[in-house]
């Protein structure tokens, strides 16, 4: 079933259809034999009337005589109706004494009492024969049947007729029933689809209906159980960082002692040393990355001004540059984003630290921020070797590593700081794209952030 | 009225019964019903070039024509609903369907293209035929309405009855059910032979006609579903056994074949 509203309306009408237009031509059928009757009571009732009004004996052919024969004043000026009815009378040796409305010369029908269908006059007719027994005579009354019969069905369709019309009428109406029974279904449905990533609170709509109730409340225990769910993983990622940062820190600091008690510290404690820091640094960016995936990050949006956090960030991590005499410069204007102010920070120094890993001693990197249309742009540009075009699609996968080769020596890295920065692009429904520089060399990261109100 | 009523009635129910059947067990195996639109531009440019050269069929072989057409289209019919059946049976197991996808497309242009050429053409010889007699036309046109509408809305809820069943259940239901459509299509090939003076005129081997009158609505309505002979000659009942019995072994056979998976693999979407 493709659509409900479809399969309801479709059904309920196929339904009223059926039935009404059954019926219909039931009640057509009941109808015709009704009206046959009344025809023949009519046949009757002129044959009464002429036993009790015209005399024995008068002559055939007189028509000034006749009284008035219709029952049914409106059947009068109908056309056709003066050719609907024929009579004769006729003695009992079978001689016409009376004729209207026919130019037969002998009876039309047997003397036998009944109704009969006969032909004559080049049609088909119903005939009644009476016997007038006080006069001792027949009378003959005739109607043509196709007249009968057209008459009897103009009025009976004049019953059939609305019900076939009122279907379109019923279907449209139908239709539009359907429609609004459907809303509250329609309402949860966009309330569901509407929702955000994050936004597990409970859905609420005005005046549920009790069909819908059950599955209101089944949605809000999901939510909110899957609402639980991520606070656990959140506390676990919180707890996890925690019980792995100590060991790590309290091994740094071993072996920090250890290298300041030896005097001539073997190679393998500075290896040590090394593959402790690369440790510590895994366990942070693995953590970040957790934390910052779009699905599980629980995300408190603000207004934000990319270049104010720019400058906070770019004067924490000023250390790293010093110590590889490369060149920061911040660049640019007051940058207004709707962002998470952790996430944003993450971003930003997830994209410095791969800058200045990759960018030589005595580089140079630029940080700019850019107002432009309706988005605010950041660009993280250094002059280190890049990354070939080919390559730019996997660099935003997880532990993507850029040739072994190419990753500076005593550098702790994972692979992991673009795959964070693409979450993170990804949670702010912002776009990321790597190029070179217009230098021609190295490489130029750009984040587009839509500005506060230009959509989603 | 009645007379349009029993006649349009008649003909769309068939080619509803046809058009409904078709597009739920379309829609269970996930064929485009998009074809089924196709087959019924096709069907209906068939009545169209049909009508056109309806004298010239008529006067065909000795004044039979038409009979011999109506005939060959019966069994046409019947012949595509066959292999449409089969087709179908053949999707039983959907990770392999037994035959490939154009069969059933041109079972499915067969069965439903050449029966709305043949119910549309009725319809329009019985209407030409009224329009020429003096007979007033309101009668026809509210008969007209009341058959199309009771023959759509058993189509509608046909549709809906099937397709709302599991796959499974809504191809073999719709196989059985076109059983004895297409047995009845042969029944009423074999009466325009007759016709035709084809195949020899036979006594009747019984009357029902006392019970169910074929005029009536209700035999009008089984002659739809199985083409319901109120006077059946032997040659009647052979066909239509003879047809049962083809396409009930048939199926087997092709469930069978499905069954043990002896196919080509055969993938589409």
């Amino acid at each position: 079933m493709r659509s409900i509203r479809l399969f309801l309306t479709l059904t309920i009408i196929a339904i009223i259809t059926l039935v009404n237009f059954l019926s219909s031509v039931r009640g057509y059928r009941q109808s015709m034999d009704e009206a046959e009757t009344l025809f023949n009571e009519q046949l009757l009732e002129n044959a009464l009337l002429i036993s009790a009004t015209l005399p024995v004996g008068a002559p055939a052919g007189e028509k000034a005589a006749l009284p008035p024969l219709s029952v049914n004043p409106r059947l009068d000026n109908t056309p056709g109706f003066q050719s609907l009815l024929v009579i004769q009378v006729v003695d009992d040796q079978g001689n016409l004494t009376f004729s209207f409305n026919t130019e037969a010369q002998a009876a039309i029908t047997v003397l036998e009492p009944g109704y009969r269908d006969v032909n004559f006059d080049g049609y088909r007719w119903h005939t009644l024969t009476y016997r007038d027994t006080a006069n001792e005579r027949w009378i003959l009354t005739a109607q043509r049947y196709d007249i009968r019969y057209t008459l009897a069905e103009q009025v009976v369709l004049q019953s059939v007729l609305p019900i076939v019309l009122s279907i379109p009428v019923a279907g449209f109406i139908v239709w539009l029933l359907i429609g609004a029974g459907l809303k509250p279904v329609i309402r949860l449905a966009e309330e569901l689809q509407n929702k955000e990533a994050t936004d597990l609170s409970p859905v609420s709509l005005e005046a549920t209906p009790k069909e819908l109730a059950p599955l209101q409340k089944s949605t809000n225990e999901l939510l909110s159980r899957l609402k639980a769910s991520f606070e656990r993983e959140k506390r676990f990622a919180a707890d996890a960082a925690h019980e792995l940062r100590t060991p790590i820190s309290v091994l740094k600091v071993q072996i920090h002692n250890l290298l300041e008690e030896w005097q001539n510290p073997p190679p393998s404690a500075q290896q040590l040393k090394i593959g402790i820091d690369r440790m510590g640094h895994l366990v942070e960016q693995i953590l970040d990355l957790n934390r910052t995936s779009p699905d599980l990050y629980m995300a408190q949006f603000e207004q934000l001004d990319l270049f104010e956090l720019c400058q906070e960030v770019v004067s924490d991590s000023y250390e790293q540059f010093m110590d590889k005499n490369q060149t920061l410069e911040l660049l640019g204007e007051k940058g207004l984003i709707r962002g998470d102010r952790f996430a944003i920070s993450t971003m930003l120094k997830n994209l410095l630290s791969n800058a200045s890993k990759y960018t030589p001693e005595d580089g140079s990197i630029v940080v700019r921020v850019r107002s432009q249309d309706k988005e605010v742009i950041l660009t993280v540009s250094d002059n280190g070797p890049g990354i070939p075009a080919a390559e730019r699609e996997r660099a935003l996968e997880r532990f993507y590593r850029s040739g072994q080769d190419r990753n500076p020596p005593n550098q702790p890295g994972c692979g992991l700081g673009l795959a964070i920065v693409k979450h993170i692009v990804d949670l702010h429904r912002a776009s990321l794209t790597l190029g070179t520089p217009e230098s021609g060399t190295g490489l130029c990261v750009k984040v587009r952030f839509r500005k506060p109100g230009q959509g989603s | 009225m009645t007379s349009a009523l029993i006649i349009i009635l008649g003909e769309v129910v068939e080619a509803m019964l046809i058009i409904s059947l078709l597009m739920a067990a379309t829609g269970s195996i996930g064929m485009n019903r998009g074809w089924i639109v196709v087959a019924i531009l096709i069907g209906l440019a068939g009545a169209g070039l049909y009508a056109d050269y309806f004298d010239a069929i008529s006067d065909a072989f000795d004044g039979v024509g038409q009979e011999l057409t109506n005939a060959t289209t019966l069994f046409g019919v019947c012949l595509c609903l066959m292999f449409f059946s089969f087709f179908l049976i053949g999707q039983l197991r959907p990770a392999a369907p037994l035959f490939p996808l154009w069969v059933g497309i041109i079972a499915l242009f067969g069965s439903i293209g050449l029966a709305i050429t043949r119910e549309v053409v009725e319809i329009y010889i019985y209407i030409s035929g009224y329009l020429l007699s003096p007979e007033p036309v309101q009668p026809i046109l509210i008969g007209g309405a009341l058959g199309t509408g009771i023959a759509l809305s058993m189509g509608a809820l046909i549709y809906y009855a099937v397709s709302n069943l599991k796959r499974r259940q809504s191809l073999i239901v719709s196989c059985i059910v076109l059983v004895p459509i297409s047995a009845g299509l042969v029944l009423q090939g074999v009466t325009y032979l007759m016709q035709a003076d084809k195949l020899p005129a036979q006594s009747p081997l019984w009357d029902t006609s006392s019970l169910i009158p074929e005029d009536s609505v209700i035999g009008e309505l089984l002659f739809s579903l199985f083409s319901y002979e109120a006077t059946p000659t032997p040659l009647h009942v052979a066909f239509y056994v003879s047809t049962v019995g083809v396409m009930l072994l048939g199926m087997l056979l092709v469930s069978r074949l499905a069954a043990s998976g002896q196919n080509n693999s055969v993938k589409y979407a």
